[in-house]
């Protein structure tokens, strides 16, 4: 984020506001109902539709995500409308599964997505295989927030750009686990309400600032067609037929992958009745046109009157034309100091709530179900606790440790190829009776290798980590469903043939007796 | 393997499917809808010249919006009629 560093007074407002997070965190364990999982992960199963769907916008939306996508429009062009697909996708996806899972969930008191596989499956290979690399693909999306929260703090401040990010990350990381080990995901939904709000009023705001400060919508198009003609980078022209399966791969990947994020299955979870989620479902479908629009919008702005940005220098073109605006006006200035606010919240609480999944997940499918499956839900939440405390000071390390391994966090950013592969599991148990639990962990096993040696083994026919312009993840869907599929329909016909045989044999033992 | 009880959940065995509101058929025509819209939104048939402007933005990216739009309705419409409060 390249913005003008602030000043004394500026920097008062973003402490108070990020401290009083930590207030939000204290009354919202004030409001807990009893010391159990359900209360401190789902916020007692008791989330109404206002804070639910500003929590589902809020993770989904992260602050990062502001910067990195126009970075992208800037990198490709138009043609990253197919944006506004993806994120689309996700909700679209949800329709097909969260309704029956949240049915479900209620009646059998689910806290975290394992719950579920091992209700339905009991297959303790696939609830773990699934929880390791649900934790895995999460860890990888807390460091990269974690990663933003310091680069933010680098352009925010005048000292040394290295002790900048490792105060940053140090100081966010603290300020977040502290406010949701004290309120759990009710604290979490809490602050994302608050900060939901104040980045939708900041982003209209800022729009409105950036048609001021550049001109209209129009000139800037027509500015970028023009160079696009003059120099022929394609950036205005519609997509080609590597770009269209480039486009089809990515919502596919991120429509299935984000729909099984933990932490938005968790807020399934979390919704008061089967009302509230419906409405929230409904109500996120056109989010993708509030956020995706302001981006497209602003990227397009950027890459019109922004110049000499190139490859993840790019990711600054928002940080610059808010530096113009900051630059402008005592009101442009204020405006930033709250948009920084709220974008930094905003990725502290997509952090934490990918902290809290974790967490649950290691005490509750891990500990609980492995180390001490006898331990009451008061000791399961306090071990939850002190694993995001743990965790948490591991990733930091982490995330100061890859500062300058940019290139490093793109390779390791496997998540959706990861998370994709639970699409049998989720979508087609959710639907299926005859699915099987030993083939649907085969094959989940089966896909996630797949997807890894696709990713990052030697192919002459990969490129770019994609195969003919799809994901890896996808690729190794096809064998992962077609495992599940036939093992599950062999094993109902082996054990149908064995019932049969058992009856004729009684049948006959009957006769002659 | 024979599993343990997770803490927290009332097992019994077999009970975790759910019932589903929609019929398989309704599933697959839905599916068919959201492909082709994404058929129409994903401007692939667009001519590569179409350089012109609606609403500030070029046709076909607006294109890829309104199908796109006609998808979100879509999705409101089926929250309403398959999951009614």
């Amino acid at each position: 984020m390249e913005l003008l560093p602030l000043g004394p007074l500026a920097w008062t407002v973003v402490i108070a506001y990020l401290g009083s997070l930590i207030g939000v965190g204290y009354i919202a364990r004030r409001a807990r109902r009893d010391d159990t999982l359900a209360d401190f992960y789902l916020g007692g199963r008791g989330i109404g539709f206002a804070v639910l769907f500003l929590t589902l916008f809020a993770t989904t939306y992260s602050g990062n995500t502001f910067f990195a996508f126009t970075g992208s429009i800037y990198r490709q062009g138009f043609v990253f409308i197919y944006s506004l697909h993806f994120m689309l996708a996700i909700v679209v996806v949800y329709q097909f599964f969260a309704p029956a899972l949240k049915r479900l969930a209620d009646r059998r008191g689910y806290v975290t997505p394992v719950d579920y596989l091992q209700d339905r499956y009991d297959s303790r290979l696939l609830s773990v295989s699934c929880a390791l690399v649900m934790c895995v693909a999460l860890s990888n999306y807390l460091v990269a927030q974690l990663m933003a929260m310091g680069r933010a703090m680098e352009g925010l401040a005048t000292v040394d750009p290295a002790v900048a990010f490792a105060f940053g990350v140090i100081v966010l990381a603290l300020i977040m686990v502290i406010y949701g080990t004290l309120g759990g995901l009710r604290a979490v939904a809490w602050t994302d309400t608050i900060q939901g709000v104040l980045l939708l009023l900041g982003l209209a705001a800022l729009l409105a600032m950036l048609f001021r400060q550049f001109g209209s919508l129009e000139q800037a198009t027509r500015l970028i067609q023009a160079r696009d003609a003059a120099a022929g980078s394609g950036l205005a022209a519609p997509p080609n037929a590597a770009q269209a399966r480039e486009w089809l791969s990515y919502v596919l990947v991120v429509g299935f992958g984000a729909a099984l994020y933990p932490h938005a299955i968790q807020r399934v979870y979390a919704a008061r009745s089967m009302a509230v989620l419906n409405r929230s479902i409904a109500w996120m479908a056109f989010m993708p046109f509030v956020a995706i629009g302001f981006i497209f919008v602003a990227g397009t702005m950027g890459l019109a009157h922004v110049e000499g940005l190139s490859g993840p220098a790019a990711d600054q073109v928002l940080g610059r034309m808010m530096q113009e605006v900051q630059l402008a006006s005592v009101f442009g200035y204020w405006l930033v100091v709250l948009l920084i606010c709220a974008v930094l919240a905003a990725m502290m609480s997509t952090a934490d709530s990918a902290l809290l999944s974790i967490s649950s997940m290691v005490s509750k499918d891990i500990y609980g179900a492995i180390v001490r499956p006898d331990a009451t839900e008061g000791q399961l939440t306090r071990v939850g606790k002190l694993c995001s405390w743990i965790l948490l000071a591991l990733l930091v390390g982490l995330a100061i440790a890859l500062r300058e391994q940019a290139s490093l966090i793109q390779i390791i950013d496997r998540k959706f190829d990861l998370l994709v592969q639970m699409v049998p599991a989720f979508m087609l148990g959710m639907r299926w009776k005859g699915l099987r639990g030993g083939p649907t962990a085969a094959g989940f096993l089966v896909g996630v290798a797949l997807s890894l040696m696709l990713a990052f083994g030697d192919f002459p026919f990969v490129s770019g980590a994609k195969v003919a312009g799809f994901h890896p993840g996808l690729v190794a869907l096809i064998p992962n469903l077609a495992i599940a599929v036939a093992g599950s329909v062999l094993l109902s016909r082996k054990l149908r043939a064995r019932a049969d045989s058992l009856e004729t044999t009684s049948l006959y033992r009957s006769e002659r007796t | 393997m024979s599993a343990r009880p997770i803490p927290g959940v009332r097992r019994c065995r077999g009970a975790a499917y759910p019932e589903v509101d929609s019929s398989h058929l309704s599933v697959i025509a839905r599916i068919a809808v959201y492909f082709l819209l994404l058929a129409i939104g994903i401007p692939w048939y667009w001519p590569e010249d179409g350089g012109r402007i609606v609403l500030g933005l070029p046709a076909w990216v607006l294109a890829a919006v309104l199908a796109g739009l006609a998808a979100a309705l879509y999705t409101a419409w089926c929250m309403r009629r398959e999951h009614p409060p």
